[in-house]
């Protein structure tokens, strides 16, 4: 069980190492170009501003161009878009409150499925060396009554 | 026309009803020749539907503007090559045209499945592909009918959807859609044994066989639409984590693990009730598909066959869980496993967390496809979850499955050591760390982007590494070195055609760590003769040529690619650095002498007045490391032409891995029969 806890560890510990990166180092054209493709157009159907063509979007990408260039933050100018078209504005739900439960739920399928499949595996495993046990006894105790037949044969003769 | 079309489709149905009545009456009777004609009959619905489709096509071609969905869909100046297209265009034409592959793709299936299976089973597979032909049967005739009729004729139609006409759309819709529609092959099969009381092993070779296909064409559908939407949706991208394009991945991730897990049952008799939870799970998800696709509850970029439905196909597929898992729960208890695991280092059990990646991944998906819905009806709150979420929640996920594709096929079957499997792993980690440290060396500061590097080399390299000492070994025994490779392949198909697809998968993976990493992008506004320098290209505007025609106004821009020396511009480049842009524009008297001229561009913008639409090609130049990609974005009223640029490193490999998985494919599915009578 150790081996497999180690294996689960490191499995755990990769998905959460690579959670914990930060936002890379951008020069501001592409610090525009990945809020642009964080950000929905309000009037098409599932597109980013960065894609859409339509006339709301590209207003919205030039305030978001002059908003870069002035140096404001990532999480500023997620804001700033979010007070004025509400949230769903964002392309990836917020990590407060109820939508916290969008980002949980994955962890929570991970660690469930996977330790539904390292039980599997672990029952599997040990019904495996049940039989195993009850055969090795088996063949014990067979050979203990043979040799016993044996003596009894040899003292009969 | 539209009479013959609808007669073929009513006489589908009756067909159908024939079929699935006389095929368990005869079989309850004992009438053979009663089950026979049932057999024919079903047989037959592939007739009726090719009619039925025939006449549409027919109706295309002769441009008949008195049905409906002609009109809608085609115009009298379409490229006749398109008619194809326009067929399933449309919700109605694509109901039909999957109708077409159903009939045609499970009558084959009747034809050919092997004779043992055949005799236990027919009985329920004709019934179970009965009911489900029956269902698109009347949806068609009583939903959305492809021959309704027009009262006032109109002179020319509509027009397809300017999008659409790509010649990605020759095979993306109908290669997407038949590979949806044929996971009700595997399924089928499967769920027949179970209802017909057939506990033996007796359906998995056919099963093994039909979702490979199904697989196949569903993942190379999945392929030529990214390649479709990089070339003309005109964003740069070719995977948004869009609804639809994730409903297909669904069902796909589950058929992949399918497709290892039926291995452990060939070989071990093993993950028996595991396999047919997977199929129940991939064929509902199908549904979903279905479902979502035409009137679901999520907003998509694909919307061109939405309809009013919504509601039928969602019962359809609650229907579906019912039947399958109804089918499943009633005859579990007599459904055993054969054998236990052996040791928790052995082949079995790296499948078994392969499977459980693959279900993590499709059912993470499922989750940000609908908690968007969840939240609305919850809260009355929207929220948008789309690609950064699911790169973020599965990005990690897909790559310990990377790393997994490395390990997993050099541990043994039953048991085996640390030892053992440490020793075939050696020298992969060695590269791998190479490849890390020289990543590092040359500045590269993207942590996980060099991580996910390494492992592609870790992985490449235990497959080559394989490759190496089973061939080896071959030559030692005597074989000459250039037949001992194919040899080793042709020994057994499975395994290695698998390998090959593994290695589709790593092209894929270095296309879409080099894109979402590494990707420059750049917005700029050229007058004619000017340039653009970004990375070491130059991106000359030479002329605007009109392409006007009479539903669209379009025009291209001629451009020329130079290759450029930076030392040239150092003080342009600094400045530009300062200012935060990647690249800057040069006039004419700037330019440096003497640049080679490495490729010409004509990003083409058009936009069609019926549909009130853009519409894009995109200026491409690829190279294996990198292609130059420049989106026309508008041609002024000024003179100049507005581009977004981008960078997009290894992206030609994501088209690369396309080749490769269908010979990988081929080559699981190759049967070895033919290749003995050949010898």
């Amino acid at each position: 069980m150790v081996k497999i806890n180690f294996i689960s560890l490191c499995l755990i510990s990769i998905i959460f190492f690579s959670g914990c990166i930060k936002e890379d180092d951008l020069s501001n054209e592409q610090k525009y170009h990945k809020l642009a493709s964080e950000i929905m157009c309000p009037v098409c159907d599932a597109q980013t501003i960065e894609g859409s063509n339509s006339q709301v979007s590209i207003d919205m990408k030039l305030k978001l161009k002059t908003l870069v260039n002035q140096e404001m933050s990532n999480q500023e100018i997620r804001e700033y878009f979010i007070d004025r078209y509400g949230p769903d504005i964002i392309a990836s739900p917020s990590s407060t409150g109820f939508n916290l439960v969008a980002w949980i739920m994955p962890v929570i399928i991970f660690s469930l499925l996977l330790s539904i499949s390292l039980y599997t595996i672990k029952s599997m495993k040990n019904s495996n060396t049940q039989e195993k046990e009850y055969t090795e006894t088996l063949n014990e105790y067979l050979k203990y009554v043979e040799k016993e037949i044996a003596e009894l044969e040899q003292k009969n003769v | 026309m539209s009479n013959l079309g609808n007669i073929s489709l009513v006489l589908g149905t009756l067909l159908c009803i024939y079929s699935l009545l006389s095929v368990n009456i005869g079989s309850r009777m004992k009438i053979n020749e009663l089950s026979i004609s049932g057999r024919n009959a079903y047989y037959m619905t592939s007739v009726t539907s090719l009619l039925a489709s025939v006449t549409l096509i027919y109706a295309f071609v002769n441009n008949d503007f008195s049905i409906k969905y002609v009109a809608d869909h085609s115009n009298t100046i379409m490229n006749k090559a398109f008619v194809w297209v326009a067929f399933y265009a449309g919700n109605e034409g694509s109901l039909l045209y999957i109708l077409l592959i159903l009939s045609v793709t499970s009558s084959l299936t009747i034809k050919f499945i092997p004779k043992s299976y055949k005799f236990s089973s027919i009985k329920s597979i004709i019934s179970v592909f009965s009911i489900i032909q029956l269902f698109y049967l009347l949806v068609l005739i009583f939903g959305a009918n492809p021959f309704t009729t027009l009262q006032n004729v109109p002179v020319d139609g509509r027009g397809m959807n300017p999008l659409l006409t790509h010649p990605a759309m020759f095979s993306h819709p109908p290669m997407l859609m038949a590979g949806l529609i044929t996971i009700t092959i595997p399924f089928t099969i499967c769920i027949s044994a179970l209802i017909s009381g057939n506990f033996t092993d007796d359906w998995i070779d056919t099963a093994r066989i039909t979702a490979i296909l199904s697989w196949g064409i569903l993942g190379v559908g999945m392929l030529i639409g990214a390649w479709w939407a990089y070339t003309i949706l005109g964003w740069g991208g070719y995977w948004g984590w869009d609804p639809i394009e994730n409903v297909a991945l669904m069902p796909w991730l589950v058929m992949t693990a399918f497709l290892h897990s039926i291995m452990v049952q060939k070989r071990r008799k093993m993950f028996r009730i595991w396999n047919i939870v997977l199929l129940n799970i991939a064929f509902v998800l199908a549904q979903l598909g279905m479902f979502i696709n035409r009137g679901g509850p999520v907003v998509s970029v694909h919307s061109f066959a939405s309809s009013t439905l919504g509601m039928v196909f969602l019962l359809f597929m609650i229907a579906s869980i019912i039947f399958a898992f109804g089918v499943f729960i009633w005859r579990l208890p007599r459904l055993k496993s054969d054998r236990t695991l052996e040791s928790f280092l052995s082949r079995e059990s790296s499948l078994l967390i392969n499977n459980f990646l693959f279900i993590t991944v499709m059912a993470i998906t499922l989750w940000g496809v609908i908690f968007p819905i969840f939240s609305d009806l919850a809260r009355d709150i929207s929220v948008t979850v789309a690609a950064p979420y699911f790169n973020r929640v599965n990005g990690p996920i897909l790559l310990v499955i990377i790393v997994l594709m490395g390990i997993g096929p050099v541990i043994p079957w039953r048991k085996s050591s640390y030892y053992q499997i440490i020793k075939w792993l050696i020298f992969p980690s060695i590269v791998a760390l190479i490849i890390f440290i020289v990543l590092l060396l040359i500045g590269d500061k993207k942590i996980i982007a060099m991580a996910s590097f390494s492992m592609v080399g870790f992985v490449f390299i235990s497959i080559v590494q394989q490759w190496y000492k089973g061939s080896y070994s071959r030559y030692k025994n005597g074989e000459k070195w250039y037949l001992s490779f194919f040899k080793m392949i042709n020994g057994n198909k499975p395994r290695h055609g698998g390998y090959i697809v593994h290695i589709s998968m790593l092209c894929l993976a270095l296309g879409i760590i080099g894109t979402n990493f590494y990707q420059i992008k750049s917005d700029v506004a050229l007058k004619i003769n000017e340039s653009v320098v970004i990375d070491d290209y130059r991106i000359q505007y030479d002329e605007k040529i009109n392409d006007d025609r009479s539903d669209r106004l379009a025009q291209w821009a001629n451009m020329t690619v130079y290759k450029i020396d930076s030392k040239n511009y150092s003080e342009k480049i600094n400045e530009a650095k300062n200012k935060g842009t990647d690249s800057f524009i040069l006039k004419k008297e700037e330019l440096a002498k003497n640049e080679q001229i490495i490729g010409k561009l004509k990003p083409w913008h058009g936009f069609y007045i019926n549909f009130n639409m853009a519409s894009v090609r995109s200026g491409i130049k690829s190279s294996i490391y990198e292609d130059l990609y420049v989106i026309p974005r508008d041609f002024l009223d000024d003179g100049r032409v507005s581009l977004s640029i981008s960078i997009n490193p290894l992206a030609i490999w994501l088209w690369i891995s396309g080749p490769i998985f269908i010979l990988g494919t081929m080559i699981a599915l190759w049967p070895n029969k033919k290749l003995e009578e050949g010898k």
